[in-house]
C-alpha cells in the first residue's frame, strides 16, 4: 500500500486517540434514561467473586426470603435451578454466597427446562 | 426463567411461577412443609399454557396453533416469561406472558376463581386503548411493580436482541395509565437505555440476556435496579487503526471469502445427502472428494481460513463474555417514588 493513502488513516487514528476518552464517558453517561436516574452499574460480589458468574442467564429477583425486612436476591437460571443470596445486615449492601433454595424433599428446588 | 414468588392459589404459602425455555408455565406450590415439585399450570382443557413452540420429552420441539388469538397471532411466538397478576380487576390472577421471538405480550385471562384458577384456552394480546403492546426484540422476562408509587401495578420488561452482544436490549416499564378500573399499561418506556452495541473495555453493563426487577435493595425509600445477564466486553484499551486496520479488513474479506465457499459447499452437501443414513453420507462424501477437480484445494482451503483467523486474533484485542448481577442505585431523592415491594395479588388484596 503506498505512502500517501495511509495517511489519512493515520491522521483518523490520532484523532480518535485524542476523542476517545470522552466519547466513551459518553456513552457511559447517556445510558438512562431521563425518568430513572440511577448510578452507574455495581457488579455483585460475594466472597471476592462475582454472583451469577457460574449460572447459564442468572434471573434475579428481590425477595425477602428469611423475613428480616431486607432484599434477598433469589437467582434463577436456564436450567431451572433456583438459588438465594441473603442480604447482610448493616448499611452497605452486602450478601452472603448464595445456596439453593429447597423443596418438600430436602432436595434443590429444580424447574424443568425441557 | 424469572420466577415470581406470589400466593397463587391464595391459600396463605408464596408460591414459585416461571415459564421456562420449554415454552411453558410452572409452579412451585408453596406448603407447610415446603415447595411441592413444580408443575405445569393448566388451562381448562388440561393444555398447557403456551403460545406456540414448545417443548416435550417425548416428541421434542412442536409447534401448535390452539392458543391462538382470535384472528391469529402476529408471529410465532415462544413463550419464556411469564407472571400472574390481576389484569382485569376481578380479584383472580391472571397471566401475562412474554415471547421470546418477536416481544409481543398476551394475556390469559383466569375464569375460575382466585383459589381454583382455570384458564381461558385462549391467548389475547395485551392492550391498552385499542394498542397491542410489544416490546423491541424479544422478551426475556417479566415483573409486576409500581414505579411511579401510584399504588397500581406497572409492568418491568426486559428484552434482548440475541445471544452475543445484542444492540437493543433494554429494560422498560410499562405504566399503568388507568387511575380507576381496568389496567391499561403503556407501550415500553425505557428505563435502562438500549445497548448500543459499543463493545466496552471491561463489563461495565450487560449486553444480552437481561433480567430485571426492582426493589428498595438499600432502604432509602426508592426502587433500585438489579438486572442479571451478560456483558460481552473487550481487554484491550487499544483501537485497530492505520495500518493495522488495513491488514485486517484484508484479512477479514478473504476469510468471508473462504467461509462462503465453504457454505456455499455444506448447502449443497447438506441438500444431497439429507435424506441418507449415516454411512452412505460417508460414501458420498468419499466419492466426492475423489472426483473433486483438485481434492486438495479443500485442504488449501480449510488451512488458509484456519491461518487468517489467526492473524485476526492476533490484531483484535480479546473478546470476552460473562454473566454477573449489577445492581443500579436509584438516585432519586427518597420519598419520589416509595413504594419498594413488588405488587403481588397477595399484597394488593391485603392492601384493599
Amino acid at each position: 500500500m503506498p505512502m500517501p493513502t495511509l495517511l489519512p488513516l493515520l491522521l483518523i487514528a490520532g484523532v480518535a486517540a485524542v476523542l476517545g476518552p470522552r466519547l466513551h464517558s459518553q456513552s457511559v453517561s447517556g445510558e438512562q434514561s431521563p425518568d430513572a436516574d440511577f448510578a452507574a452499574p455495581v457488579r455483585i460480589q460475594v466472597g471476592g467473586e462475582f454472583l451469577g458468574t457460574k449460572r447459564n442467564y442468572p434471573s434475579p429477583v428481590f425477595h425477602d426470603v428469611n423475613g428480616d425486612g431486607r432484599h434477598d436476591i433469589v437467582i434463577g437460571d436456564l436450567g431451572g435451578s433456583i438459588t438465594v443470596a441473603i442480604q447482610r445486615e448493616g448499611d452497605a449492601i452486602a450478601f452472603e454466597r448464595d445456596y439453593p433454595i429447597l423443596g418438600q424433599n430436602q432436595q434443590p428446588l429444580r424447574f424443568h427446562n425441557w | 426463567m424469572s420466577p415470581q414468588f406470589v400466593d397463587f392459589d391464595l391459600d396463605g404459602h408464596l408460591d414459585v411461577l416461571t415459564a421456562t425455555f420449554d415454552g411453558a408455565v410452572h409452579l412451585a406450590r408453596g406448603t407447610e412443609d415446603g415447595f411441592a415439585k413444580p408443575e405445569h399450570v393448566l388451562d381448562q382443557r388440561r393444555n398447557r399454557i403456551v403460545l406456540n413452540k414448545f417443548f416435550t420429552t417425548k416428541n421434542k420441539w412442536q409447534t401448535t396453533k390452539r392458543s391462538d388469538p382470535r384472528g391469529g397471532a402476529p408471529a410465532e411466538g415462544h413463550l419464556t416469561a411469564c407472571v400472574a397478576m390481576d389484569v382485569d380487576g376481578d380479584g383472580d390472577l391472571d397471566l401475562i406472558l412474554g415471547d421470546h421471538t418477536k416481544g409481543f405480550l398476551y394475556v390469559r385471562r383466569n375464569q375460575g376463581s382466585a383459589r381454583s384458577a382455570k384458564f381461558a384456552t385462549k391467548n389475547e394480546r395485551l392492550r391498552c386503548g385499542g394498542k397491542a403492546l410489544q416490546v423491541p426484540n424479544g422478551v426475556m422476562s417479566l415483573r409486576v411493580v409500581d414505579w411511579n408509587g401510584d399504588q397500581r401495578s406497572d409492568l418491568l420488561v426486559t428484552s434482548t436482541a440475541g445471544f452475543g452482544p445484542a444492540p437493543g436490549s433494554g429494560v422498560y416499564v410499562c405504566i399503568d395509565q388507568s387511575q380507576q378500573g381496568a389496567w391499561c399499561p403503556s407501550q415500553p418506556i425505557p428505563l435502562l437505555a438500549e445497548y448500543d452495541g459499543h463493545l466496552q473495555l471491561g463489563p461495565e453493563r450487560v449486553t444480552s440476556g437481561l433480567y430485571a426487577d426492582l426493589g428498595d435493595v438499600d432502604g432509602d425509600g426508592d426502587l433500585d435496579l438489579i438486572v442479571g445477564g451478560y456483558a460481552t466486553w473487550r481487554s484491550s484499551a487499544a483501537e485497530v487503526s492505520g495500518r493495522p486496520s488495513y491488514a485486517l479488513a484484508k484479512l477479514q474479506q478473504e476469510s468471508l471469502a473462504l467461509a462462503k465457499d465453504t457454505a456455499r459447499s455444506a448447502r449443497e452437501s447438506w441438500h444431497v445427502t439429507r435424506e441418507m443414513s449415516d454411512a452412505e453420507q460417508l460414501q458420498w462424501t468419499r466419492k466426492r472428494f475423489l472426483k473433486a477437480k483438485d481434492p486438495m484445494k479443500l485442504f488449501a482451503i480449510g488451512a488458509k481460513r484456519q491461518e487468517l483467523e489467526q492473524r485476526i486474533k492476533h490484531i483484535l484485542p480479546n473478546e470476552h463474555k460473562q454473566p454477573f448481577l449489577w445492581i443500579y442505585q436509584n438516585r432519586a431523592v427518597a420519598g419520589e417514588r416509595k413504594l419498594t415491594k413488588p405488587m403481588t395479588m397477595a399484597n394488593r388484596t391485603a392492601a384493599k
